[in-house]
């Protein structure tokens, strides 16, 4: 269970730029949960990603996870706890590394690193299996430098590693902004099949309505940060992007000039 | 050239595969541009020859030169990572304390070795020529320390040090502490070179405060001209390329230097060095020129 109370985060104190990107986020995400995260350009949707993965330490407001007070871990000393995909294809991987040595990094993941090899044959055997259901040929291509792979490609393998060991939350970070829409709809595809097989509890931040309809059973729409509605369950089944503008409307008494949100 | 003049290059050669190495790790591997080497190397050298006129044994003094050239590296990466400064600057400031450093450890501006006992001792009492047998030990000493730098990166500890060089967001959200990848790796980098600096001073019969000027250049052209030459691309032939590169470099230099019709003499090396590096960093531009030209006029 993931729990923010109060969460604050502003960049620039103090000078003219000051930004108050997040002002008191309180939110639950229960076991199981897949939160899709909406919201207009600035909204803060990126930051609270952030700021949950420990990239942003929050000013006020604490942040736990299963219980365990995790505000003040930087991103590196979350790893044990949360799974990370980047928006753009490029930063989740090691251009310069090959497939499995990314793979091997990400199995892993938040634990000691010792002397031993980092790759052996049972590694490789996992790797192949998990390759294999991409259906991209990259079983054969373990030893390639991920480099050389599309962005799609890389996505979806990046997707992969999140998942390779436990985590308390998987954090996707619009991870299909970056793609074309038929590679687009292969990551969501797999993304849905993942979270499904692995029940896993996961948060996407998203810029498009429709996906957040699409995925999940829960949406949470954030502006100028602080959220705005957070409907799940019942009461969001059989929602349209019409009912979420409309929800929008009333929660803020502002309209939604923001067209990126209702395109797709 | 004549054959002493060969083996002694191809020594020479060996020996600054170690600072190869050394320099590779942390520009090519950890992204760290590293002057600190200018320091380390003499520093290596002085460490190793004081210890070894006081009566210490010359395989403890090399000991005490790795890890006087570790602590070296180790301040510059902190001296970077700690207070964020810029990772030349930082290596330039750890680079002249080490001047004063050296001195203050030698006591001297340099020491002579003639008459001690180091390492290359034993082999000296051979009966082969001393012109094989040196180059073989360097030879047996380089693919030793290659071999055990090429396990290191092949473990979980070293993929994670090679992972922060090539995309630190992504490490961190592994759970690498990317600083701590960058102290270390830095502290193993000049170890190397400290290495050399010993091996150098043991081999020459010599450590002088003033050795290290251009042993950055002479790491950083192995590098690159063994990159230019294999294009590797695994990281075995990387580090191969860089001894490689080392004495195919010290071979062209002494041709250059060797050559009646250029001219040349002993003191216009260093700017052999640079002409040399300078062309070979060029080529991959060249290269890639030549192809573009080739193809526009195909389709043309």
């Amino acid at each position: 269970m993931i729990r923010l109370k109060d969460v604050h985060v502003t960049f620039n104190r103090g000078t003219a730029t000051e930004k108050k990107a997040l002002r008191g986020i309180s939110l639950t995400i229960k076991e199981g949960d897949f939160v899709c995260v909406i919201g207009g350009n600035g909204a803060g949707k990126s930051t609270f990603l952030n700021t949950l993965c420990g990239d942003t330490i929050p000013e006020r407001g604490t942040i736990s996870i299963d219980n365990k007070n995790v505000t003040s871990l930087l991103s590196w000393q979350r790893a044990p706890y949360v799974a990370r995909v980047f928006q753009d294809p490029v930063a989740g991987t090691c251009a310069n590394l090959t497939i499995e040595e990314n793979l091997a990094l990400a199995m892993t993941r938040g634990e000691k690193r010792g002397f031993k090899l980092a790759l052996n044959k049972e590694y490789r055997e996992i790797f192949r299996a998990q390759m294999s259901r991409l259906k991209l040929g990259l079983e054969n291509r373990l030893n390639s430098p991920i480099g050389l792979l599309s962005g799609g490609q890389r996505q979806a393998v990046s997707l992969i590693m999140a998942v390779l060991k436990p985590m308390k939350i998987l954090a996707l970070d619009e991870h299909t902004a970056a793609l074309d829409p038929k590679t687009a709809d292969f990551i969501l595809k797999l993304t849905r099949e993942i979270v499904a097989e692995n029940n896993l509890t996961s948060l996407m931040v998203t810029h498009s309505m429709q996906q957040a309809l699409d995925l999940g059973n829960r949406i949470l729409m954030l502006h100028e940060g602080r959220i705005v509605f957070d409907v799940a369950g019942k009461k969001r089944d059989g929602l349209t992007v019409a009912d979420l503008v409309d929800l929008f409307h009333k929660a803020s008494g502002l309209t939604l000039d923001d067209e990126s949100l209702l395109l797709n | 050239m004549n054959l002493i003049q060969f083996m002694g290059a191809v020594e020479m050669g060996l020996l600054y595969g170690l600072v190869a190495m050394g320099v590779w790790l942390s520009f090519r591997i950890l992204d760290f541009p590293d002057l600190t080497v200018d320091g380390s190397f003499p520093l290596g050298a002085a460490v190793c020859a004081i210890l070894i006129v006081s009566g210490v044994d010359p395989w403890v003094s090399t000991l005490a030169a790795i890890l006087a050239g570790m602590v070296a590296g180790f301040v510059t990466a902190w001296i970077s990572v700690r207070w964020n400064i810029l990772h030349l600057l930082a290596s330039i400031l750890t680079l002249t304390a080490l001047y004063s450093i050296n001195l203050r450890i030698m006591g001297r501006p340099n020491i002579a070795l003639l008459g001690e006992t180091t390492i290359f001792t034993p082999i000296e009492n051979l009966t082969y020529p001393h012109l094989y047998t040196m180059s073989g030990a360097m030879l047996v000493m380089v693919a030793v320390a290659l071999l055990l730098l090429y396990r290191f990166l092949s473990s979980e500890k070293g993929l994670a040090m090679r992972a922060t060089g090539s995309n630190i967001r992504m490490a961190k959200a592994q759970g690498i502490a990317v600083n701590k990848q960058i102290l270390f790796g830095l502290a193993l980098s000049n170890g190397l070179v400290a290495l050399a600096g010993a091996f150098f001073a043991q081999s020459q019969g010599f450590a002088d405060v003033s050795m290290g000027g251009g042993t950055i250049i002479a790491g950083l052209a192995a590098v690159i001209v063994g990159e230019a030459f294999f294009n590797p691309k695994v990281i075995i032939a990387a580090l191969v390329a860089c001894v490689i590169g080392s004495i195919f470099y010290r071979l062209v230099i002494a041709m250059a230097l060797n050559a009646g019709f250029l001219g040349l003499q002993a003191s216009d090396l260093q700017l052999v060095s640079a002409v040399l590096v300078g062309i070979a960093m060029m080529t991959p531009r060249l290269r890639a020129k030549i192809i573009d030209f080739k193809s526009s006029r195909s389709q043309a």
